[in-house]
């Protein structure tokens, strides 16, 4: 191999690498959406805690209801998976959407019913 | 102080001493809520004729699935026909369900501590934790528990969680029902006043005066498990 196939090597190797952070930069100057997933939220109301709060922590509020219900009988409204689903009501354009893009599968909804939209369409053309 | 009395009052302090930490472990192996509740039915079989109507309203209630298989259909409630060997003896239906012992053998042997008894006497199976290893079925004498073998799509009342595949269920008195202040659905669905449901606790309540009729029959009594359904006419 001669020294100019050598550097032309190199420079596609270079140009590969350095693609990703270059395509994130003309992004930014661009100013597109800076979340990739679009989540549909509630028009009105308020979560059960702030925002910030419910991101880290709704997993570890949903677990400790569901422990006192089960354990102790106490049974806590505003934190029923029940009661997230009066606000957040399709599973597929909330919850799911998130977890799919984050990696997590809760298998919680193989028990709790938590109607997608697609669910929830059919249950209404049923009626 | 004369040393008689002092000798007297040190007798007094062992004594107490000695029994207090008993009379303690007893209360402590009584199953007492917090409002002092403590759940249990009584089933009238001298009005049941065994229509099942019971058996439906419990399957619908709490999402029991039906596979075509019948070896592997669940059941919480469910209704055996018996006959007593004596000639021309009628049949009888009896209803069986989860007897909710006071001293389950179901909870004993449960490795993950998913099975445990509710403050009220409930015997309960926290199904998030339960792995399915099937041992507190075999453990109950009174085949109350069933696996779920095989995956379910939907379920009848959305209300309640259907229980998935992979962990064992039974009856649990309708626990959501009963918390919200609600008979279980087969209290209410019969209309033939077969089942009572109340506090054993209260003196005043129907199950305890027909449990204090003294004609009152538990299954298999011989295991002093703490039955707390009961039977007229058995
Ligand atoms: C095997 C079935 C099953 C699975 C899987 C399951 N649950 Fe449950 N869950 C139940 C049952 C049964 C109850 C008790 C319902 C009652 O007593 O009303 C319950 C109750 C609860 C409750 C309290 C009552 C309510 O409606 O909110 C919470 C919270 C809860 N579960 C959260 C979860 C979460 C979070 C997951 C997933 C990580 C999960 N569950 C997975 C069966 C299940
Ligand atoms: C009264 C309606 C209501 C209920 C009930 C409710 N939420 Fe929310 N939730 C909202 C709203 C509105 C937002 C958006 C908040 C914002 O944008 O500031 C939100 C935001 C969230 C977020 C953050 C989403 C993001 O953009 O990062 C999570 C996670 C969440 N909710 C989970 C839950 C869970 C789990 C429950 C059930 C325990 C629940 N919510 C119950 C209304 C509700
Ligand atoms: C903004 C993104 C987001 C939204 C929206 C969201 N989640 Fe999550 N959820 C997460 C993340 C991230 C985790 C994993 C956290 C971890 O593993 O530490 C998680 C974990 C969970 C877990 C625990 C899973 C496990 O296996 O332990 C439960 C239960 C859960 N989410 C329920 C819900 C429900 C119900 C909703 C809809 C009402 C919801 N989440 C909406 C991001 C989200």
């Amino acid at each position: 191999m001669n020294k100019f196939m050598a550097k032309i090597v190199v420079l596609i190797f270079a140009l590969v690498l350095l693609s990703p952070f270059v395509v994130n930069a003309v992004r930014g100057v661009m100013g597109s959406s800076a979340t990739a997933i679009d989540l549909v939220l509630p028009e009105s109301g308020e979560c059960v805690k702030d925002k910030e709060y419910m991101r880290a922590n709704h997993m570890d509020i949903l677990k400790e209801a569901r422990v006192k219900t089960v354990r102790d009988g106490v049974r806590i409204k505003d934190y029923s998976l029940k009661n997230c689903q009066t606000c957040h009501t399709n599973r597929d354009e909330f919850c799911d959407r998130c977890h799919n893009y984050v990696g997590v599968k809760p298998e919680c909804f193989e028990c709790h019913h938590f109607p997608t939209s697609k669910e929830r369409k059919e249950r209404c053309e049923g009626n | 102080m004369e040393r008689r009395d002092f000798l007297k009052l040190g007798g007094i302090v062992a004594a107490a001493g000695a029994v207090a930490p008993a009379s303690s472990l007893l209360y402590a192996s009584k199953v007492e809520s917090k409002n002092g509740n403590k759940y249990g039915m009584v089933i009238d079989l001298t009005k049941c004729d065994g229509c099942g109507e019971c058996v439906s309203a419990c399957r619908t209630a709490n999402n029991v699935a039906t596979f075509p298989d019948e070896k592997i259909n669940n059941h919480l409630l469910r209704i055996a026909h018996v006959k007593s060997k004596f000639p021309n003896s009628q049949e009888q239906a009896i209803p069986l369900m989860c007897m909710h012992c006071d001293n389950p053998p179901c909870v004993h042997v449960c490795p993950v501590k998913a099975s445990f008894v509710r403050k009220d006497g409930i015997v309960l199976i926290d199904k998030h934790r339960c792995i399915g290893c099937r041992y507190c079925m075999v453990a109950c004498p009174y085949k109350a528990r069933s696996f779920v073998f095989k995956h379910h799509e939907g379920s009848s009342n959305p209300e309640v969680p259907k229980t998935m595949h992979g962990v064992v269920e039974k009856c649990e008195f309708c626990v959501s029902r009963v918390d919200h202040g609600q008979l279980p659905v087969c209290v209410e669905t019969c209309k033939k006043g077969v089942m009572s449901f109340g506090n054993l606790n209260d003196k005043d309540s129907q199950v305890s005066r027909l449990i204090t009729s003294g004609r009152v029959h538990r299954v298999r009594e011989d295991l002093h498990l703490g039955a707390k359904v009961y039977y007229l006419g058995l």
